[in-house]
């Protein structure tokens, strides 16, 4: 009984504004082409006809339908709206219970509203009847993953990756793609009942204003890089606790990456480059590509590990001590350089593996993307034990409207 | 315990600290005193875990710094440190950086927040708690900074020069007798660096005076002044030790036939 109830539609309309807007402007299209028409009418003149009105109709079915479409992801998905979410959390709602505000997955309501745009396409634009239902379709699914992304479902999140690269592939185009799109509401399905179950999803709204991670990540396949002032997450709240209260707190801001979680995404890159080389018609060069990716890679692993660290001397400290290479610092540098050579190399070999061009570049860009995110030390240890200083942010150039001295 | 072990550190080629050794015993304060620029903040960074050494290691508790993320981590919660110019939120309030810091410290709200009202009225900041801390003066933002070591009930703190950056004389005043109290108490270790002789001298301890580059004297005051022969105050112990010709030169100075 519990499981029908997950079903319920109630509410799922759309607007009634989003519903006048709609009418408004496609009724003052149709309004204008009637005042123009109505004159010479006598003469012949059908402007309805002609390509530039039927491309105007299209887009507004078009737009219409995208809209309803993210309509419905953002008024139902507690991920979007923090307070439904918080809300949500301290009510005895369970994820085998139906959202209170209305359903988030598909229902017939939502079939009558794409049905009435596909047929305002076929009887009166003369457009294809389809492309309210393929946009649609298109930003539900793109949309679905994102909110699935927000809330850190990354097993299916990992499959849609896969997924929705693969039409990409000229052998896949056609019959296939079906399948793919059946793939894609599968995947988005379960991904959606997972997110649910794993509600309150760790987010700005489930933790307090100092919630620091402590431990290694819960899931084989979570990914923490944290690029401090880069994003929201607790650790780009750096400036929010000052200098240097965060980099000596006891809680680690940083995570290691699961080796799992480096396979899968390794895995999932060296499928991009596969399908991305396999749809170019004429497939670039890629030794010099990759060894820029590789440089660029390497140079950005680099920035982020020595982001707010610097040696515990300089160069000219090494060269008057006798010390050129000081191992507990230095380690930072190995990845990066093994990158680089890896490279160097693998964009050699590509080149000579002519057939198998596509699966030797994917074979690289997994390699190397295996190297950057699991190559050791990893950024917790790095910034826990390396022999590094902390830099005070007077000489980092930080944002002095959110940082100050005293 | 806090032990430095045969620290030597230097910036480019210019030598800061060379083969320091230092014991702090548990439930003890200790002032670091030196003149200006001779590493005290070099020294206290490396023990509060700011810096890594060029040479030579510092154990809390028996933990070594930097061996290990466990060991790392297990040192960060026993431990506070108050640099000489921390950089405080300028968005936040008061209070609310007080909680995001305590909270770093897994202590217990209700309690947290009856430390930090307390803290706010002991250093006279109650009325700007909740205000940005951009709306704070230079020695408001020093006593915030104090009130951030504090609220973390750490059991060793590391302060580098807490009575300067604008105190006014009731923060010093209460700065003291709070310092004191934890000086009494068997379970905190305090280690400060300060200028101030005449606040060390009622509080500390022990006192490390560092001069070019080494300790020079670690040893109680009673210590000092029967190394030195002087049985005046601290600044004079002080003055004696890293200055000895100093009073001779003020002698010289007032006693010219032409002044």
């Amino acid at each position: 009984m519990k499981r029908g109830l997950l079903f319920h539609s109630n509410a799922v309309w759309p607007p009634l504004g989003l519903v006048a807007l709609f009418a408004f402007i496609y009724g003052m299209l149709e309004a204008g082409l009637w005042i123009i028409e109505h004159p010479w009418r006598n003469v012949g003149l059908e402007l309805e006809a002609t390509p530039e009105i039927r491309a105007t109709r299209t887009l507004l079915l078009g737009a219409a339908a995208v809209l309803y479409a993210l309509y419905r992801l953002w008024r139902f998905h507690p991920a979007w709206n923090l307070a439904y979410a918080a809300w949500l959390r301290l009510s005895p709602w369970t994820p085998d219970k139906p959202l209170p505000l209305g359903p988030v997955h598909l229902v017939w309501q939502d079939a009558v509203v794409i049905g009435a745009l596909a047929a305002l396409a076929r009887w009166h634009a003369q457009a294809d009847p389809t492309i309210p239902l393929i946009l649609f379709g298109a930003v539900y699914l793109a949309g679905m993953t994102f909110l699935l992304l927000l809330t850190r479902t990354w097993v299916p999140c990992l499959l849609l990756g896969f997924l929705w690269s693969a039409p990409i592939i000229p052998a896949l185009r056609g019959p296939p793609t079906l399948g793919i799109i059946a793939g894609l509401i599968v995947v988005t399905w379960y991904g959606y009942r997972k997110s649910l179950r794993a509600f309150p999803w760790r987010r700005g709204e489930a933790n307090g204003p100092a919630s620091i991670r402590t431990s290694r990540p819960k899931s084989p396949l979570e990914l923490e890089i944290r690029i401090d002032g880069l994003s929201n997450s607790p650790a780009a709240r750096t400036p929010s606790l000052g200098w240097p209260f965060l980099w000596l707190s006891p809680k680690a801001v940083h995570s290691s990456v699961a080796t799992s979680t480096s396979l899968s995404l390794s895995a999932l890159f060296a499928w991009w480059t596969y399908c991305l080389m396999a749809g170019l018609e004429a497939p670039p060069d890629c030794a010099p590509m990759l060894f820029v990716f590789a440089l660029i890679a390497a140079l950005s692993r680099l920035a982020i590990y020595c982001s707010g660290l610097r040696p515990p001397f300089n160069i000219w400290g090494r060269l008057a001590s006798g010390r050129i290479i000081v191992p507990g610092f230095d380690q930072v540098f190995v990845t990066p350089l093994i990158v680089v050579v890896v490279g160097s190399i693998g964009g050699a070999a590509v080149r000579v593996s002519e057939p198998w061009h596509q699966a030797s570049a994917a074979g690289v860009m997994a390699l190397l993307w295996f190297l950057l995110l699991n190559g050791g030390p990893s950024l917790r240890r790095w910034i826990l034990t390396g022999q590094h200083r902390y830099h005070s942010p007077a000489r980092l150039g930080t944002n002095r409207q959110l940082l100050k001295p005293i | 315990m806090i032990r430095v072990v045969d620290v030597s550190h230097h910036y480019g080629v210019r030598p800061v600290l060379s083969h320091v050794n230092l014991e702090v015993p548990t439930g003890q304060l200790v002032a670091v005193m030196g003149p200006n620029g001779v590493g005290k903040s070099t020294l206290l960074g490396i023990i509060a875990g700011l810096m890594a050494p060029a040479r030579g290691y510092v154990e809390i508790n028996g933990l070594r710094r930097r061996s290990s993320e466990a060991a790392e981590l297990q040192i960060r919660r026993q431990m506070a440190f108050l640099p000489d110019q921390p950089w405080l939120p300028e968005f936040k309030t008061g209070r609310e950086w007080l909680m995001a810091i305590g909270e770093l410290y897994d202590l217990d709200s209700d309690r947290l927040i009856d430390h930090i009202s307390r803290l706010l009225d002991l250093f006279q900041l109650a009325d700007k708690g909740e205000a940005p801390i951009r709306t704070y003066s230079n020695g408001q933002k020093k006593k915030l900074a104090i009130c951030g070591v504090l609220v973390t009930e750490a059991p060793i703190l590391i302060l580098d020069e807490p009575f300067t950056g604008g105190l006014d004389p009731a923060a010093i005043l209460a700065l003291g007798r709070v310092m004191k109290h934890l000086a009494e108490r068997k379970d905190m270790t305090v280690l400060m660096a300060s200028q101030i002789a005449e606040m060390v001298e009622p509080l500390a301890h022990r006192i490390a005076i560092l001069e070019g580059t080494q300790v020079k004297a670690y040893d109680t005051l009673e210590g000092l002044r029967k190394k030195t022969g002087c049985s005046g105050s601290l600044p004079e112990v002080f003055e004696k030790l890293v200055h000895p010709q100093t009073l001779e030169q003020i002698e010289s100075y007032f006693n010219r036939p032409n002044s």
